[in-house]
C-alpha cells in the first residue's frame, strides 16, 4: 500500500534527505512504533510488529515492514492508515511480512503496557499466565477470545476475567469445554518432500 | 514499458487452497452466533477469521499485496471459476455436520500446510509457517467439541458418526496433487500426506469410539457451493463499489 499521510503537506514528501541520518531513521522508527494497535491500545513497536523502517534518501519516502499478530486481524487496515498519519509529509509504503508472530515478540515495555490495560502475556509457550491485576494465576477458559490474538482467562484469586495473548505454541490451549482428549491430536511438522 | 511479472509457479494450487480457506471462512463466520455456547461462537468466529486471513495470504502470493488485486481475484471471478474441493464447501448448519466436516477439513489442511512448508518456494514456505502456527488450535477445538458431543447423552454419537460418513469420502479430494509439481511437490508427496492424514484420523476417531469409513457414497454438496458463491457475490452485485 502506498499512501500519503496528509494531502496538505504532500509537496514536502519530495524533499530529499541527502543522507538519511541514524537520528532521522530512529525518529521515524519511533513514530511508527508508537502507533497503537487499535485492539490493544499499545504501540505496535512494543508488540513486536515492526520489522523494518527504511528511508529512501532521494525521495524521503518511507517503507515500513510489519508483521501481523494474526493474518485475519481486521485491525491491519487501521494500522496502515495510522502509520501513514504518523509520518506526515512523507510518502509511506506499508507492507506486511507473512511471518509468524507470538507473544515472545512483545518487548518488556510492551508487556508492562499490556498489563496496564488488563492483558496478560504468557512468559513462553505453555507458561501459565499471571494476572495483570493481582499477580495470581490465570486459567484459560476459552482459547478463542475477544480478538484473534487473545484468549479468555479467569483469575480465581481476584475473580477478574483476564484477556491473555494467545501463545500459538502453548500445548495446554483449552477448547470450549474442560474435556481432556481421548487421543492426543497429532500436529504435522514440515515434511521433507521427495526430490 | 514495464513488463508484467511472470505468474508465480504453483498459482493454480495456491488459488485452490485460497478458495477453500475462503469458503470455510465464509461458512464459519456466517454461522458464528448460532452456536450452543458462547465459547463455541467465539471459536467459530476466530477460526473463520483465521481462514479468511489465510485466503488473503495465499492470494497475495499469487496476485501481489494490493488489495484491489486480491479482492478482484475473489469477487471478480465468475461463479464457476472457484476451484475449492467439495468438502470445503460444506454449508454446515447442523452441529454434528459442523464438527465432522471441519474436523476433517482442518486435520487434512494441517497435513497439506506441512507439505507446503517443505516446498521449493521460500515465499510459500513462509506463508505455510504462519498458517501452521495460527491454525494449531483449530484441530484442538474441533477435537474437543467432538469429544463432548459423543460423550453427551442422547444421540450425539450417532449423529456425529452419520455426519462423518457423509463427509469423509469428500476429504479425499483435499489431497489432489494437481499443480503441486510446480512447487516441487510430487504425487508421492501428496500420497504420503494423504496416508498420514488417514492414519491420524483413524486413530483420532477410534479414540472416541467412532469409525473412519472411507468407502461410503460421495455426497453431492453442489447446492452448498452454489449458496456460498451466491452469498459471496450478493453484496457486490447489489451495491457495486459502495462498501
Amino acid at each position: 500500500m502506498v499512501t500519503m499521510a496528509d494531502d496538505d503537506v504532500a509537496d514536502e514528501s519530495t524533499a530529499p534527505d541527502d543522507v538519511v541520518g541514524e537520528d532521522v531513521k530512529r525518529d521515524l522508527t519511533a513514530a511508527v512504533g508508537a502507533v497503537e494497535d487499535p485492539e490493544m491500545a499499545v504501540g505496535i513497536g512494543a508488540l513486536g510488529m515492526v520489522r523494518a523502517v527504511e528511508v529512501d534518501p532521494a525521495s524521503g519516502a518511507v517503507a515500513v515492514r510489519l508483521v501481523s499478530t494474526y493474518a485475519g486481524c481486521p485491525a491491519q487496515l487501521f494500522i496502515e492508515r495510522d502509520v501513514a498519519a504518523a509520518l506526515p509529509g512523507r510518502a509511506v509504503h506499508v507492507g506486511w511480512d507473512p511471518l509468524p508472530w507470538s507473544p515472545d515478540d512483545v518487548t518488556p515495555a510492551g508487556r508492562a503496557a499490556l498489563a496496564e490495560v488488563g492483558i496478560a502475556v504468557p512468559a513462553g509457550a505453555g507458561a501459565t499466565p499471571t494476572c495483570p491485576y493481582c499477580g495470581g494465576t490465570v486459567e484459560i477458559t476459552s482459547t478463542a477470545g475477544s480478538s484473534l490474538c487473545r484468549s479468555l482467562g479467569y483469575c480465581a484469586t481476584c475473580r477478574n476475567p483476564v484477556d491473555v495473548l494467545k501463545h500459538p505454541g502453548a500445548p495446554d490451549a483449552a477448547g470450549p469445554a474442560p474435556s481432556p482428549r481421548v487421543t492426543p491430536v497429532p500436529v504435522p511438522t514440515p515434511v521433507a518432500v521427495r526430490r | 514499458m514495464p513488463t508484467a511479472a511472470p505468474p508465480r509457479a504453483g498459482s493454480a494450487l495456491l488459488t485452490r487452497l485460497a478458495d477453500e480457506e475462503l469458503f470455510v471462512g465464509h461458512v464459519l463466520t456466517s454461522i458464528a452466533g448460532f452456536g450452543p455456547e458462547l465459547e463455541i461462537n467465539l471459536a467459530l468466529s476466530s477460526i473463520g477469521q483465521d481462514e479468511l486471513g489465510h485466503c488473503r495470504l495465499l492470494h497475495v502470493l499469487v496476485h501481489g499485496p494490493e488489495r484491489d488485486a486480491v479482492n478482484g481475484a475473489i469477487w471478480g471471478r465468475p461463479a464457476d471459476g472457484f476451484t475449492a474441493a467439495p468438502l470445503a464447501a460444506a454449508y454446515t448448519e447442523d452441529w454434528a455436520d459442523c464438527v465432522a466436516a471441519h474436523l476433517l477439513y482442518d486435520t487434512a489442511d494441517a497435513h497439506r500446510v506441512a507439505l507446503l512448508a517443505g516446498c521449493d518456494d521460500p515465499d510459500v514456505r513462509a506463508v505455510a509457517d504462519k498458517v501452521a502456527v495460527e491454525e494449531r488450535y483449530h484441530v484442538d477445538f474441533w477435537t474437543t467439541w467432538l469429544g463432548t458431543t459423543v460423550r453427551a447423552d442422547g444421540d450425539g454419537r450417532g449423529r456425529v458418526q452419520a455426519a462423518l460418513d457423509r463427509y469423509l469420502p469428500l476429504g479425499e479430494d483435499l489431497f489432489d496433487p494437481a499443480d503441486g509439481a510446480e512447487l516441487g511437490l510430487g504425487a508421492d508427496d501428496w500420497a504420503d500426506a494423504h496416508a498420514a492424514w488417514r492414519d491420524d484420523l483413524t486413530g483420532l476417531l477410534g479414540g472416541h469410539g467412532l469409525d473412519a469409513r472411507w468407502d461410503g457414497p460421495v455426497a453431492d454438496l453442489g447446492p452448498d457451493r452454489d449458496r456460498i458463491v451466491e452469498e459471496l457475490h450478493f453484496v457486490h452485485r447489489e451495491a457495486p463499489g459502495r462498501w
